[in-house]
């Protein structure tokens, strides 16, 4: 399979459907959706959003609340959602939160809440919540209309959008791309994991914000460096 | 400090108290409790209690529902808690009002954190503790919202308290720890359990998370064949160094502050990855010298005075040699305040930023600072500061770093020349004067402050609010005679022809006439100091009164 880059391929994407709303409910079946998982690294789908950003596309952002990897409630999170959510929309998942609390509900809507408070220009947050793989394939399917109309694909099924895609996806049916962003950037959740806890044990906090706000600051020029 | 040394701690407390159990309640209401704030590990804070299981002791901890690195929402972090509330007790750790920009905003917090910690612990949490309090905190009301206040008067005036905060544990502390537990004193001891557990904490996460991370990656890694694009950070650096980001310049005027290198350090490391310059102007002779590293001299630019010039003119001298769009001046006695800059830069293109303000005790002689306390605040205008933040606590201090100066503001307003205090002020008072207003910064932004400076006195938010709304509103006669008043009364090491020159000068641009008292002390200056070789013998005398290296 080719090297995947993220800048390239949407902007192929946009190109190839005429459009740059990939997101639910963008009035066309026929255009496909995309919806970046996050469950490890909350700095790499705020870049992955700007790399989005600097191509004008506008996606879709599940992201996981009960992450090991980074703490939705902290004040870097919620700023960095805030920053998601000018342009995309946002969705949460609990896969690694116990289910059944109603109190997780209104814990989402904190979350949400708060990330809107920073977000100064209207947006649009969706306010799905899915506790699992099963229920975000529902969730899915029922933004996109029910079963019948609906194909999921993984970074390993893209290419397939450009080649064959008609033998590959029905032509009534909404492709969904699923993303991971850590799959695309080198912020994959082993070494991220062993960077922060080294981190903890000597320089701290310092040093965790330090990487988030490179990143802001970079953020714009991320489709150079990604190659 | 180890763990072995806290179990050692925790038996000797064991001993000379007589008890095990050291947790909140109405039994040790007035004698001994222990506390573990959690800010950063709730798997150190597991193998800490773990280990006071294995003593049969019970302590306190106060766990953080917004803490950066570990996540109270995820499963296995929650296990982590319920373990350690199954022998000791369990509060929350959070930010006080102070550091929230309003009342509500603290109290959604507080509501959705304490809702947070009961529904992983299936039953109701009773005291909190501050994270990073502030000095208005210290002494506060016995309850917040029905949870018992860890820094009420109660526990935090009426007790002795002894922590290791900052990672400063000695010999002198636990010799307090024993003496007042000896003497049956109240006492309240925070324990870190981050400080303690470096081999322990390391081995709790090697058994328990990678394991179980590796697993869950493996997984991620089977579902996809593809290349992991890499994340070049040569590139990313050069990036953020070559793309349109406003060049920052520091502006440092020095007489050889020993701790100069280390300045330099914390910039380098503090704006890795913006784009800045340092403009170092070495006023008169040096007491220590300082050369930049060869990694760090393409980004450093040294300029010498023959002769000491004082502050003001060795400033103007920097900023003239500067090239940035935006300045950050820098005295001799302050410290870098990490993430400043990123703060003011996360708005947008910022304006007049002034936010942060400190102070500190000059110690620079040993390296440390801290905190200036129980300063006298009198004079005319005392009601005019009583409602503003530096002011308030000092009617003189105004920290130039914690200005963040557009470039531009430079061709209209000049710092007066000579001065050897009251520059900062001035200088405010004159880009005030041009129609430039000032604004703060959200101050949580600013991360990396903790090992240098203690939160806790830094101006709370709103007292920054009010001060630049203050700046920005102030009755201009009134901001003017207050400076005045201040540059006219000046400590005689401060005197020189310059200082009368700007005296003059102020009076005749703000209108202001010297009183009578001011009237004597300039006429004395002028006609006695000025002209006689007593001027020589005082710049002598003076010549280093605030620094004091010997201390």
């Amino acid at each position: 399979m080719k090297k995947l880059d993220l800048s390239s391929y949407s902007r192929s994407l946009a190109e190839t459907y005429q459009t740059s709303d990939f997101r639910f409910g963008n009035k066309n079946g026929q255009v496909p959706v995309i919806l970046v998982t996050v469950t490890f690294s909350l700095v790499s789908a705020y870049l992955i959003s700007r790399i989005f950003d600097s191509e004008g596309l506008k996606a879709n952002f599940s992201i996981e609340l009960g992450s090991l990897q980074y703490n939705p409630l902290s004040k870097d999170s919620r700023f960095i959602l805030s920053n998601i959510a000018k342009n995309h929309r946002i969705g949460f998942s609990g896969t690694n939160i116990a289910p059944g609390e109603n109190f997780y509900k209104e814990l989402v809507d904190y979350v949400i809440t708060e990330a809107s408070s920073y977000t100064k220009t209207p947006n649009e947050i969706i306010q799905n919540f899915h506790f699992g793989e099963s229920e975000l394939r529902q969730l899915i399917i029922s933004e996109c209309g029910g079963e019948e109309s609906v194909t999921l694909f993984g970074e390993n099924d893209m290419d397939a959008l450009f080649t064959g895609f008609e033998a590959f996806v029905k032509p009534s049916k909404t492709p969904v791309l699923i993303f991971h962003p850590e799959l695309w950037l080198d912020l994959n959740p082993e070494t991220s994991l062993l960077k922060s806890w080294i981190r903890q044990n000597d320089v701290q906090l310092q040093e965790i914000n330090r990487e988030i706000m490179l990143s802001f600051r970079n953020s714009l020029n991320l489709a150079d460096i990604l190659t | 400090m180890n763990l072995s040394e806290f179990e050692n701690l925790a038996l000797s407390i064991s001993e000379i108290t007589g008890k095990k159990d050291f947790r909140i309640s109405s039994e040790n209401d007035k004698q001994f409790f222990m506390r573990h704030d959690v800010d950063s590990s709730i798997y150190g804070a597991a193998v800490f209690a773990e280990s006071l299981n294995k003593l049969g002791i019970r302590s306190n901890f106060f766990i953080r529902t917004n803490a950066n690195l570990y996540n109270p929402l995820n499963k296995n972090i929650q296990d982590q808690i319920r373990f350690i509330a199954e022998n000791h007790n369990v509060g929350l750790h959070i930010e006080s009002p102070h550091s929230f920009l309003s009342e509500e905003l603290f109290n959604k917090e507080f509501q959705i954190s304490i809702g947070l910690l009961n529904s992983i612990l299936r039953r109701n949490i009773d005291c909190i503790s501050w994270h990073r309090p502030h000095q208005l905190d210290l002494g506060g009301p016995d309850q917040i919202l029905g949870l018992t206040n860890l820094y009420s008067k109660r526990f935090f005036k009426d007790f002795v308290y002894i922590s290791d905060s900052g990672n400063k544990w000695s010999a002198e502390r636990k010799s307090l720890l024993f003496e007042t537990l000896l003497k049956k004193l109240p006492l309240q001891l925070l324990i870190h359990p981050e400080w303690w557990l470096e081999s322990g904490f390391r081995a709790s996460f090697e058994e328990s998370i990678r394991p179980q991370f590796l697993e869950q990656f493996k997984d991620t890694q089977n579902k996809f064949t593809v290349d992991i694009p890499e994340l070049n950070l040569e590139k990313l650096r050069e990036a953020a160094v070559n793309n349109d980001q406003p060049l920052i310049s520091i502006v440092i005027s020095t007489i050889g502050r020993p701790n100069l290198r280390k300045l330099i350090n914390d910039i380098f490391h503090d704006l890795y990855g913006i784009n800045f310059e340092i403009v170092i102007v070495k006023d008169g002779e040096q007491i220590f010298d300082y050369e930049p590293s060869v990694e760090q001299k393409e980004k450093i630019k040294i300029i010498k005075n023959e002769n000491r010039l004082g502050p003001s003119s060795s400033f103007q001298i920097g900023i003239d040699a500067a090239k940035g769009e935006f300045v950050r001046i820098f005295p001799d006695d302050d410290d870098w305040a990490f993430g400043f800059v990123e703060s003011a830069f996360r708005d947008s293109k910022p304006g007049v930023i002034l936010t942060g303000t400190f102070l500190i005790k000059d110690e620079l002689g040993t390296g440390r600072r801290s905190v200036q306390k129980n300063l006298n605040v009198e004079g005319p205008l005392k009601s005019v500061y009583n409602n503003t933040v530096a002011w308030k606590r000092n009617p003189t201090f105004l920290a130039l770093p914690a200005m963040l100066i557009p470039r531009e503001i430079f061709d209209q307003v000049k710092f007066y020349p000579g001065l050897f205090n009251k520059e900062d002020i001035i200088l405010l008072q004159e880009i005030w004067e041009k129609g430039f207003r000032f604004k703060t910064i959200d101050r949580n932004a600013m991360t990396g402050n903790v090992s240098l400076k203690r939160s806790s006195d830094r101006a709370t938010l709103d007292e920054e609010f009010r001060f630049c709304e203050y700046i920005n509103n102030t009755d201009p006669d009134l901001l003017k005679k207050y400076i005045y008043r201040n540059l006219a009364r000046p400590h005689v090491a401060y005197v020189n022809f310059s200082w009368l020159t700007t005296v003059f000068r102020l009076s005749k641009k703000y209108g202001v006439k010297p009183n009578p008292y001011e009237l004597i002390n300039l006429s004395v200056y002028f006609f006695i100091g000025l002209s006689s070789p007593l001027l020589r013998m005082r710049s002598k005398l003076f010549k280093f009164k605030s620094f004091n290296f010997r201390k």
